[in-house]
């Protein structure tokens, strides 16, 4: 019956046809497989090299399973010992375990992530805490003089090089901004990482409020800064009490820098050419200002501005202040401010609140219709 | 019946034999299905169910990007030792069993060719294991699906007072991309992928093997060759490096004659989001069909002639 496909080679003459089948396979198979591993190295699915020194960080275990299809399972086993050596502050064998798992897949983000967080913040806190406990001047000043900011270096590291693996993802520039602004106190390298995690497709709108607030504490780019900042301001989508307070800053800088540069009569000039640019208004009467008899043509300069529609809120709290500047006008720009901070409680800063205090005493307000009550200050 | 009678009898039944019948083939594919459901097999998935639901609990104090992640990986991890086992294993006991039972003979003795003998046991084999892999990822994606709304829940609760609709979309859309996603089909198949040339090299080594423990420890090196070969490769031919002559003809021998199984690990990659294009997975498949036609016929060859 298994005649009818005739088949007459001996023993050895089917080993040799088999061997002959499975090279010429071999040959055809080998360059079809080349281009699909390069396919595969082309989307990102190939950037483990078990190498040399891969076997020297992983078990013989892991090494095996990392290169028998369970690299993912073996990342996670030495996430779960690098969070078991977190719990027992052994922070050699965190950043060791770290760097195994950033390198079995290091396009998770998360794990460069935890990497930065374990090193930057975990550690450093850790030795911070020691730090204040530890009578030793030697001990203290190798703990804040090399191993604090030698463990912010390392978690900076982990972010940087997560963020060349991640280019998509606005997670890991984000926390290299992070670690500029918290740990190094450098808003111009933190501005330029939150600029770069905002223009991530998945970035959240914060990371951009982020930037613009580090932006505006840069010195020296205040007018870059003031442009990034009035643009969130104006959108109002959300307009938080850092854009406020930062908006307010940056165009007192701005006024500022136009009543040093010009007389009040080219501040005139300007207001007649462009009467939609309520910050000459408001230099005009900074410059009245600065004259002993200038507050009531400043408080008209003022009254320009406010009818400016584009002119932030904050406008109407100074020519409130302005105007109870004058006795006889007092009560009613109390009033004005009463009713302002009351619906709109943001633009007053905590400055503002001692002032609008003080008014309040100077009038003999009664306490029960104070707007301050001694500790209603809210902060900025 | 006179002799002219019976050669005109014979020549009839010839004429009406085809030399590779499809409905042969099923016939002793669903009855290898058979055979090996009744081994009990799927009592694996009691195994499968509790390594799952372990990882989902087990692991309630990380972020959620870890939980969903190691909830992936011990499923992924699961699937492919259950899977490749089944298909070493299942498939080093087939041959043997028919022996044992004797059923090869009744088979073989009907006018079944051994080419179709074969196919129908790898079928067989083939059909159980992706019909295990539906199983465990039906239960997988289950769990999943449970747990990214859980985790959708208590972050929810985390929140000050009511999450705004922005907020809750950008924290969903966050979740769920690391959760229950379409891509993960893709990691499913490259697992039976992989279990399926598993199988054809088991097949193989199962018709010249003397023992059914010398198919499987056979095949589960080759196996493991078959993953480490691409290394060797890289390591001995590197651009423009050159090594010794002979490490670099046993390497190109080892990268000519052994499959390369490290070709199908995408489950890595996409556990960690990466989405593999669809010119890929047809291009394994594609190489998976080649490998089973390849092995098979290097089966038939040496099981041709084979006296049982």
């Amino acid at each position: 019956m298994n005649n009818h496909i005739k088949f007459n080679l001996s023993k050895y003459g089917r080993i040799l046809l088999c061997i002959a089948v499975l090279v010429s396979f071999g040959f055809i198979r080998i360059p079809l497989e080349s281009s699909t591993e390069n396919e595969l190295e082309k989307y990102g699915f190939r950037d483990w090299v078990p190498d040399i020194s891969a076997r020297e960080q992983l078990t013989q275990a892991g090494f095996l399973g990392a290169i028998g299809g369970f690299r993912s399972l073996v990342a996670s086993i030495y996430d779960l010992r690098a969070h078991e050596a977190f719990r027992d502050k052994d922070w050699a064998s965190v950043e060791r375990f770290r760097k195994i798992t950033t390198s079995l897949q290091p396009r998770f983000s998360k794990h460069w992530d935890l990497a930065a967080w374990d090193m930057a913040w975990n550690a450093y806190a850790y030795y911070r805490s020691r730090l204040e406990f530890s009578e030793d001047d030697l001990e203290k000043w190798q703990i804040e003089k090399m191993i604090m900011p030698n463990y912010v270096e390392k978690g900076l590291n982990f972010a940087k090089e997560g963020a060349k693996w991640t280019p998509e993802s606005y997670l890991l520039p984000m926390v290299v901004g992070d670690i500029y602004s918290q740990k190094y106190n450098n808003p111009k390298l933190a501005a330029d990482w939150y600029f770069k995690s905002s223009q991530a497709e998945d970035a959240p709108t914060y990371i951009f409020r982020a930037y613009a607030t580090h932006l505006a504490k840069c010195k020296g780019m205040e007018e870059e800064a003031y442009g990034v900042v009035s643009n969130l301001y104006n959108d109002g989508k959300i307009r938080t009490l850092t854009i406020r307070r930062d908006m307010e800053r940056l165009e007192d800088f701005m006024i500022n820098k136009l009543v040093q540069t010009n007389s009040v009569d080219q501040l005139t000039a300007m207001i007649e050419k462009t009467p939609s640019n309520y910050l000459l208004n408001a230099a005009l009467a900074e410059h009245y200002l600065k004259s002993d008899d200038g507050t009531e043509l400043a408080i008209e300069a003022y009254r320009v501005l406010l009818k400016n529609p584009k002119a932030p809120q904050f406008y109407r709290r100074k020519f409130g202040f302005l105007v109870a500047l004058n006795p006889e006008t007092q009560l009613s720009a109390y009033q004005l401010l009463k009713k302002m901070y009351t619906s709109i409680p943001q633009i007053f800063r905590e400055k503002d609140l001692i002032e609008l205090s003080n008014i309040e005493t100077s009038l003999n307000v009664p306490l029960n219709e104070k707007v301050i009550k001694g500790s209603g200050l809210i902060n900025d | 019946m006179t002799q002219g009678t019976e050669r005109s009898s014979n020549s009839s039944l010839n004429s009406g034999f085809k030399v590779f019948s499809l409905s042969r083939v099923l016939a002793i594919a669903l009855n290898t299905f058979t055979q090996l459901v009744r081994m009990k097999v799927f009592y694996f998935l009691l195994i499968f169910s509790v390594l799952i639901i372990g990882a989902n609990l087990l692991f309630l104090n990380f972020t959620f990007e870890q939980e969903l992640k190691i909830l992936q990986d011990v499923s992924f991890g699961a699937m492919t030792l259950f899977a490749s086992i089944f298909s070493i294993v299942g498939t080093a006991l087939l041959i043997p069993k028919d022996i044992e039972d004797r059923t090869l003979y009744t088979i073989l003795t009907k006018p079944v060719p051994r080419f179709e003998y074969l196919i129908g046991k790898l079928l067989g084999i083939l059909f159980l294991v992706a019909v295990s892999l539906v199983l465990m990822s039906i239960l997988f994606f289950a769990v999943l699906y449970m747990r990214q709304h859980g985790i959708l829940a208590e972050e929810t609760n985390q929140f000050r007072g009511q999450p705004t609709p922005e907020q809750l979309s950008s924290l969903k859309e966050t979740i769920f991309s690391q959760g229950l996603r379409l891509e993960l089909i893709n990691g499913v198949i490259a697992v039976f992928l992989k279990a399926s040339v598993a199988a054809a090299i088991a097949l193989v080594v199962s018709t010249f093997a003397s023992s059914t423990l010398f198919t499987i420890i056979v095949s589960l090196v080759i196996y493991f060759i078959g993953h480490a070969q691409s290394m060797a490769l890289d390591y001995y031919f590197p651009e423009g490096d050159m090594h010794g002559a002979l490490q670099r003809f046993i390497a190109g021998i080892v990268a000519i004659i052994f499959p390369n199984l490290q070709m199908f690990n995408v489950v890595d990659g996409i556990v960690s989001g990466q989405s593999v294009p669809v010119n890929v997975m047809f291009r394994l498949t594609g190489l998976t069909g080649l490998y089973l036609c390849i092995y098979s016929f290097v089966s038939w060859i040496l099981f041709a002639k084979k006296e049982l």
